[in-house]
């Protein structure tokens, strides 16, 4: 074989070994922060479309969020769902206007689990919080937005990117 | 080695499981004083189990605050019950604590 063609041979083995590498590192960057999302929906909009997968979530006053419109400390802020149906299979909990929409998702599947989470969130911005959960009866959705955040009491905290 | 506190009290009609677990939990989302975007790092699942028997699964993203704090809701709880609770962050730690309950 001719150098130039070894080389070229070579030259097209590393480009597909550089592009494979890249493919499989994809899900471990999806598992930290960054998403791949589609042109034209935000990252919560694609979240909520990936959990949803296809089916629609009607607004439920059986989902109930307790939190406060302003949050005296955007490091920690209360957050707990409560759900009155008893067939409840998970409680997905999302935010907007951030880089990433899922903060929690609970399966509540077994018998000895009651379909309530709280838990504390952090925030670089206002945000609606989402609870969506799964039932028997198809998917429930209820909202509710954080309209202020007062501070943040933490020394290390300078600056926040857009999402 | 994380710290995990587990603690068990009677709610109304429920009993609650409540866990913290010491960990930075960083969004990924702030810089530093020198503008530096300080990486992520944050819990992305936990695992509860009563009685080796596995009850329950979070899965989570980096909103959660620092040293995070959550409570579930369990029914049927009787002294000592087993409660074991396994973390998992995206720097692939992981670790588990015990509690009997009393």
């Amino acid at each position: 074989m001719h150098r130039r063609e070894w080389l070229k041979q070579v030259g097209q083995g590393s480009a597909l070994a550089s592009v494979s590498t890249a493919l499989q590192a994809q899900p471990l960057l999806a598992g930290t922060v960054l998403q791949a999302v589609p042109d034209g929906l935000s990252v919560f909009e694609h979240s909520v479309e990936q959990l949803l997968d296809g089916a629609v979530a009607s607004t439920d006053e059986r989902v109930q969020i307790h939190l406060k419109p302003i949050a005296a400390n955007s490091a920690v802020v209360p957050v707990e769902v409560v759900v009155k149906h008893k067939e409840t299979q998970q409680i997905c909990i999302l935010i907007d206007n951030h880089n990433t929409a899922l903060v929690a998702q609970l399966d509540t599947l077994h018998p000895s689990m009651l379909p309530r989470l709280s838990a504390h969130l952090q925030l670089i911005r206002p945000a609606r919080v989402v609870a969506l959960v799964q039932t028997s009866d198809g998917w429930l959705r209820q909202s509710q937005a954080i309209v202020e955040l007062r501070s943040r009491c933490e020394p290390d905290s300078v600056t926040a990117d857009k999402p | 080695m994380r710290r995990i506190r587990i603690s068990v009290r009677d709610a109304e009609d429920f009993t609650a499981l409540r866990l913290r677990i010491d960990h930075p939990m960083e969004s990924g989302e702030r810089k530093d004083s020198l503008g530096h975007q300080i990486p992520p790092w944050f819990l992305t699942r936990l695992e509860v189990m009563l009685n080796q028997q596995a009850i329950s699964t979070i899965k989570l993203g980096p909103h959660i605050a620092k040293n995070p704090a959550f409570s579930l809701a369990l029914k049927d709880i009787k002294k000592g019950d087993e409660i074991v609770v396994k973390w998992f962050d995206n720097r692939l730690e992981s670790g588990e604590h015990k509690r009997i309950v009393n």
